[in-house]
């Protein structure tokens, strides 16, 4: 296959010339030229592309992946899941096949079905990701269910990847988002500060500590903590405090102290 | 069921081809043998489970060890096992398999791990060619002769952090042949198998959940004796270096068979007096050593051993074989990069050898690889060929760091071919490094649901606290999509590009970054210093988020043929440290591909319709040699002939004035650099420094300084302030730094002294040229003689 003439250009995908016809180079070519075209946003001609190949190899694992890809970018989830489903069959262990499904089946508004394909991708991967424990929050997220259990799930997932993965940010922060949302104020707390005892950057996570004391109305420590970060930002280099995402921090860690009731403050 | 990796096929294939074809296979153990020995550790009468190393500290090393009580030695001293029972041996109901002897069963919930040994008779002339048929449920370790040969549902590298093991995939019950690792041989005479059988479940600790059946249902063939010579050990792959910090460097090998992992290293190739062993038995030989000095050149050697037949191999112990620990502060940093190089052909082999003679014998510390690092699709053949085979000279004495591009479609072998940081990320397809003063941050802009955040992106939430932690001076970002590019492809066009663009580079901006390196297009293609532009190309705009849109060299520049001129160059670009003085990008994604032509379908040297961010564009192969000392960077594109094609600097100057410091000496020398006139108390240009926290205008702000300064316009005046009178328009051009913000500096004009004016003077800033602007402010006022113009500044307005 010819992909180094202009990719992005359709005439020129038009006209890469296709191997014999029928063998599994032909058939490895049309998705190669299916994913190029998709790139693209040509959906319907990377459609036909992955059809052809399946009309030359049924079976052909990847094409079915592929097509259940796309189809979801198309906006067909059911279409998605079928795909998905055959490359399932083919591949049971497969975590991208059961990823595929998840998104599909929280495409078509079945979040009970996404969760249990997440937790089966979350299973069957080799190399796992804190992505895959998010979208499967944001499944669980748009689900009708019970709030209550709705959360309870959630954070169960996101305690889950935390076991498997570490103490990530990306995945603690969402689960302190979530903590502060529904009010539980100590549990929040503790995942802050096991951020903080893993260095991440104080600056950030004292701020967050002190928002998290102010809602919860313990004004004396929310003041100390915004102390603590204002002293965090000052302990920078000037060279990095100065860039525009910490004058901000600043900004808003001085609002919030304002906030404070004057009381509550130490007398300077 | 974990599948096998790529290699284990291999090495097995290699194997096999040196076994007679007339293998004949004979049951050595049957499923219902008796003879084993079990201990399934619960205890008393409450059947809870325990760990034995919480009774025998060193049970986790021994209890496999063929010297101990059952061959006669005397190294374990752990709980006892139970003699003599009959397989299988199980617990709980395992589908297709009826246990001759029941475990005892811990209550569920409570830990279930049991641990099986025996004797095997190898007979006069031993056996070969071993095949292990296993149900064991939930997943095994197997040591013959107290080395592992074999796992089921586990890794190999599990077997190092056992205590860490926490999920594997779900239980299926189905009786598997078990991969074996390397070419394990029943010796003749007694051999000693133990095999450790674990419960769990995903989520939890693995010793730890749900236990509701444990089992061992066990099937051992073999070809009798006597056992063939097998080939001489080989290192098929490496050595080369990863993920290498100030105080650790893993080095990575690969042998045709599984052997013993020793990395001996020390400060004189010829004493090498520290050495680092993984007793496990691979084929992909992964070595993390510790301890190191920042800064310190190691000279290293690896050995491996196949314990079947003693075969050894050593690499290295020479002055070939060195790596640098990672430098914490300011150190002359060599960096190469590039990207779209995995041909394995001439074509990457000229880009290599032209670096290598334009660098001599000064060593390169860092390689960047910006992906689609081996064509087509980044198989493991494909990475030996376009990698480990053509960079090989380099890879074992420079620390490769690889970003993901779109023709690395085999995520799994690159994950497992390559060690990278994943201690915050979490995953290894973005990470970050320091090396000396600069921070690196590699980003995966080819699988869609890292930048998307629809899919709960956590590669953005864990680069913007990468960006607030650190405390380097430089930061250089990489990844294979490019921002900014018109070559073989489309960043107005194609979503990763504009996913890039748009999420990861606004973020990486917001936090100074200083460079940014991709691939992708088959060009070479770079910007002048920009900031602040995400959107479709012709929303650029030179005036605003140009910051410098000279050439950034010093010594020369490229012309409109493409051609690189002595004698053109505007100067370095010059960063203030601190604020957002935006980056340079660079699309150097030509080092070894097939050149493709432009985005608008020209095959010219020199782009015709390029992106308007980017000052060079030339369709030439070659790669990016880039040097970091103290406040300098100095980058270079080195064509496939080793002729330099492009050359620029970015330096970075002083740190900005401390706000609210009152130092007056800073604060003069700051008004010097920024405004390159000394105004203050300057006679000649009438001029009044009103001192420290003066406000002689009274208009409450909280001025640092304030200061004015009249001029005559009929009189001559300083060089590089000037003023004009033109038909009653008085105009004033002077030269402003760029980083300085707008709103620092106010200039206002009075006729008198006592009123003065903002409105009706208009002001035109020119494009930056070196970190500097031409200002331009024009008054109307025909009837005056005389105009007075006052700059106020002040800090943080």
């Amino acid at each position: 296959m010819e992909t180094h003439a202009h990719p992005f250009a359709e005439d020129s995908l038009h006209a890469i010339e296709l191997k014999s016809e029928g063998g599994s180079e032909f058939s490895r070519t049309l998705i190669k030229r299916a994913q190029s075209y998709r790139r693209l946003g040509k959906w319907e001609w990377a459609r036909r592309d992955l059809e052809k190949a399946l009309q030359a190899e049924p079976r052909l694992a990847i094409a079915h992946l592929a097509l259940a890809e796309l189809l979801l970018e198309m906006g067909e989830p059911e279409k998605s899941f079928a795909a998905a489903l055959v490359y399932g069959n083919l591949r049971p262990n497969d975590a991208h096949g059961w990823v595929a499904r998840a998104r599909a089946s929280r495409a078509c508004g079945d979040y009970l079905a996404a969760d249990h394909a997440y937790s089966k991708a979350i299973q069957n991967s080799t190399f796992l990701r804190p992505e895959l424990f998010l979208e499967r929050v944001a499944a669980l997220d748009a689900s009708t269910w019970s709030p209550l259990l709705v959360h309870r799930r959630i954070m169960r997932v996101l305690d889950e990847g935390i076991s498997c993965l570490g103490n990530l940010v990306s995945l603690q922060s969402e689960a302190i988002r979530r903590e502060r949302g529904s009010g539980n104020h100590e549990g929040a707390l503790k995942r802050v500060d096991l951020l903080l005892s893993a260095q991440r950057s104080p600056i950030k996570w004292y701020k967050i500590r002190g928002d998290i004391l102010q809602d919860a109305r313990r004004y004396h420590e929310a003041y100390h903590d915004y102390q603590c970060a204002l002293c965090a930002l000052d302990a920078l280099p000037a060279k990095r405090r100065n860039l525009r995402p910490f004058r901000q921090l600043r900004e808003e860690i001085v609002a919030s102290s304002i906030r404070v009731p004057r009381d509550c403050c130490p007398v300077p | 069921m974990i599948r096998p990796p790529i290699f284990l096929t291999i090495a097995i294939t290699l194997v096999a081809n040196t076994l007679p074809a007339f293998s004949q296979l004979t049951t050595i153990v049957a499923t219902d043998a008796s003879g084993w020995n079990y201990l399934n550790p619960t205890t008393g009468n409450d059947f809870e489970g325990y760990d034995p190393a919480s009774v025998d500290a060193d049970f986790n090393a021994t209890w496999f060890d063929p010297t101990g009580i059952y061959l006669g030695g005397a190294a374990y001293d752990g709980p006892e096992f139970v003699l003599d029972a009959q397989g299988p041996l199980a617990y709980g109901n395992i589908p297709g398999v009826s246990p001759n002897t029941i475990l005892r069963a811990p209550f569920k919930g409570t830990r279930g791990s049991a641990y099986f040994t025996r004797v095997i008779d190898g007979g006069e002339h031993g056996f070969f060619d071993l095949e292990f048929d296993l149900v064991a449920d939930d997943g095994a370790f197997i040591y013959l002769n107290g080395i592992l040969i074999g796992t089921d549902r586990f890794t190999a590298s599990d077997v190092d952090t056992w205590g860490g093991v926490t999920r594997r995939p779900e239980d299926d019950h189905q009786p598997r042949r078990v991969a074996l690792l390397g070419y394990p041989i029943l010796n003749p005479g007694q051999n000693f198998l133990a095999i450790s059988v674990h419960n769990g479940e995903y989520g939890g600790p693995a010793h730890s959940y749900h236990s509701d059946e444990l089992g061992l249902s066990l099937e051992i063939r073999g070809t009798p004796g006597p056992i063939p010579d097998l080939p001489p050990l080989e290192v098929i792959r490496g050595p080369y270096l990863q993920h290498g910090t100030s105080e650790g460097m893993t080095i990575r090998w690969r042998t045709q068979d599984f052997a013993t992992s020793t990395v001996r290293y020390g400060l004189d190739p010829n004493q090498l007096d520290q050495s680092m062993t993984v007793p496990s038995l691979r084929s992909e030989h992964v070595v993390r050593i510790g301890g190191l000095v920042a800064g310190q050149k190691y000279y290293y050697a690896i050995e491996s051993e196949r314990p079947f037949d003693q075969s050894t191999i050593q690499v290295g112990e020479d002055s070939n074989h060195f790596f640098r620990a990672a430098p914490t502060g300011d150190y002359p940093t060599r960096i190469w990069a590039m990207g779209d190089f995995g041909t394995a052909d001439d074509r990457a082999l000229d880009v290599y050898q032209a670096y290598q003679n334009f660098v001599g014998e000064v060593h390169t510390d860092l390689f960047l690889m910006l992906g689609d690092n081996a064509y087509e699709d980044g198989t493991d053949a494909e990475y030996q060929a376009a990698v480990f085979d053509t960079y090989a000279e380099m890879l074992r004495q420079t620390v490769a760091w690889p970003t993901l591009g779109n023709h690395d479609t085999h995520q799994d072998v690159y994950m497992n071919i390559f060690s990278l940081p994943t201690s915050t990320s979490g995953t290894e397809l973005y990470y970050s490094f320091d090396y000396a003063n600069i921070h690196f941050v590699c980003l995966d802009s080819q699988t869609e649901d890292h930048y998307d955040a629809e899919l709960g992106s956590g590669m953005l939430a864990w680069l913007e606290e990468d960006l607030m932690t650190t405390t380097k001076d430089w930061i250089i970002g990489y990844f294979h999509h490019g921002p900014y590019t018109k070559g073989s492809h489309d960043s107005d066009a194609e979503e990763h590009h504009i996913h890039m663009r748009e999420k990861s580079v606004r973020l990486l901006e917001e936090y100074g970054v200083d460079l940014i390196l991709s691939g992708h297009s088959h060009s070479y293609e770079r910007s002048f210093l920009i900031d602040g532009h995400y959107g479709h190309s012709s929303s650029f705009n030179a005036q605003t988020m140009g910051k410098d849109v000279g050439n950034g060299s010093d010594i020369g520049g490229v012309d409109a043929q493409g051609n690189f001129v002595i004698g053109i160059g505007s100067g370095p670009y010059r960063k203030a440290y601190g604020g957002n003085h935006g980056a340079v990008y660079t699309i150097a994604g030509s080092g070894g591909s097939r050149l493709s032509g432009w985005a608008n379908g020209s095959y010219d040297l020199v782009n015709p319709e390029p992106h308007p961010v980017m000052l060079v564009n030339l369709r030439i192969r070659g790669s990016v040699l880039i040097e970091v000392e103290g406040n300098e960077l100095h980058a270079r594109m080195i064509d496939d002939i080793g002729n330099v094609r492009d050359d620029y600097k970015i330096v970075k100057g002083g740190d900005p004035l401390e706000i609210g410091s009152g130092d007056e000496t800073a604060w003069r020398a700051w008004l010097a650099t920024h405004f390159e006139a000394e105004v203050l108390d300057d006679a000649g240009m009438e001029a009044t420094h009103w001192g420290l926290q003066a406000n002689p205008d009274q208009d409450d702000w909280r001025n640092e300084y304030e200061f004015y300064f009249g001029l005559n316009p009929l009189e001559a005046d300083a060089p590089e302030i000037a003023v004009d009178q033109d038909s009653g328009h008085y105009s004033v051009h002077y030269w402003k730094n760029a980083d300085a913000h707008h709103a620092w500096v106010s200039l206002q004009y009075s006729l008198d002294m006592n009123e003065w004016h903002k409105d009706g003077m208009s002001m035109q800033v020119g494009t930056t040229v070196n970190r500097r602007n031409l200002v331009e402010a024009k008054v109307h006022q025909p009837e005056a003689a005389r105009v007075f113009f006052r700059f106020e500044t002040r800090q943080n307005p």
